[in-house]
């Protein structure tokens, strides 16, 4: 009969095609009930005895507070509003100095790569100077054998129908510079 | 007394109280602690299983809280907080009680609603809750425990992971199963009725 009047509330469990949801609710419900109940009862029947202030008050009379860990203190410290401003200013300054470092720093690297550059093509045009004294000796050489000379027209022929007409003009220049 | 404000929530009232007490103000704690210490004395009680014991408990928990309270960060509650050194203390006390050869205690003994109800005998619940909580201690400390402290001490999840010392999806989970559990034993003790 006990049983009885619990599922009789605990109506959710009573039907045998209740979803699981209404089981889950319906066992929160009288889980919240119950421990309620127990606890109002426990509430209602134990008390503190009337001198249990007075007597902790006497207590807390003698005893002091233990002192801050450093972790405590540090805590602290940094909760403190003139830190965290201190901080950010700090932080802010540093992270701007570093964007100004990192500017100045690529800048110089542009610099140094527009240097390199110059000096690159200063060095290329001076190459080719160099290379038109050698290339008497390349053409002597060339002149002695046919298959050379083939292999010249292909890369000729491969320079104009690839549309690199300047190379090819070179190209030209050299085969007219051999027939001669 | 600390004068609270219509809009003043009770975590800006232990705020205000805390700032008080370690600047020294002992009157301050007292108004800190007041709400808690019957539910405090009911959790000393549950444990020790004796009113007396239990007050000296809750005092000596109380005078070790106010010690410590500088270092205590007021981000968990100051109930939690202090819960959790009632819990010690009693476990404190009933170690030397054990080593004095008076009662033996048993590891699963501290946190459980069996303890509670055992000695709570002359508490006339209704059926109801009587039923469940017999069902409730049916089942392992574990799940007990996640129990009581969500639904008996009404805390909140991220509580009771401060209690537990475990994380909170820990706490959901054991919350889940304690519950699929209950409900499985209710249910075949309806079949078993049918």
């Amino acid at each position: 009969m006990l049983l009885k009047r619990f599922f009789r509330w605990f109506d959710a469990s009573l039907s045998d095609n209740m979803d699981e949801s209404n089981d889950d609710r319906s066992i929160e419900c009288s889980l919240v009930r119950s421990l309620s109940d127990l606890r109002n009862k426990e509430m209602s029947q134990k008390k503190l005895s009337s001198k249990f202030n007075e007597k902790l008050l006497l207590e807390l009379s003698r005893v002091e507070q233990d002192p801050l860990t450093f972790k405590r203190k540090l805590e602290n410290f940094l909760q403190k509003p003139k830190t965290r401003f201190a901080l950010v200013t700090v932080s802010v300054f540093v992270l701007g100095l570093v964007f100004f470092s990192n500017f100045t720093f690529q800048r110089n690297i542009i610099t140094k790569i527009d240097k390199f550059d110059l000096s690159l093509e200063t060095a290329m045009v001076e190459d080719d100077e160099l290379d038109e004294l050698d290339e008497l000796d390349v053409i002597t050489d060339l002149k002695k054998g046919q298959e050379d000379i083939d292999l010249l027209r292909k890369l000729e022929e491969y320079y104009t129908v690839h549309g690199n007409m300047e190379k090819a003009d070179r190209v030209h220049f050299k085969l007219e510079t051999i027939s001669k | 007394m600390l004068d609270i404000g219509e809009k003043m929530t009770n975590k800006e009232r232990e705020l205000v109280l805390l700032n008080k007490i370690r600047s020294g103000d002992k009157s301050a704690y007292m108004e800190l602690i007041q709400p808690y210490t019957e539910r405090l004395l009911r959790k000393a009680i549950a444990m020790t299983k004796n009113d007396d014991d239990a007050e000296d408990v809750l005092q000596d928990a109380l005078i070790s809280g106010f010690r410590s309270i500088g270092n205590f960060r007021a981000d968990s509650g100051v109930y939690t907080w202090l819960y959790r050194i009632v819990i010690n203390k009693s476990k404190d006390f009933l170690l030397k009680t054990k080593n004095r050869g008076e009662k033996p205690i048993s590891e699963g003994e501290y946190l459980i609603l069996d303890e509670r109800m055992g000695y709570e005998k002359k508490l006339e619940l209704n059926d109801e809750s009587d039923y469940l909580i017999k069902k409730i201690n049916l089942l392992d400390d574990v799940f007990k425990q996640v129990i009581e402290l969500r639904y008996f001490e009404e805390m909140s999840y991220a509580e009771i992971a401060t209690v537990l010392e475990c994380n909170i999806g820990t706490v959901k989970s054991r919350l889940f199963k304690a519950k699929e559990i209950l409900k499985h034993m209710i249910l075949n003790d309806e079949k078993g009725e049918k």
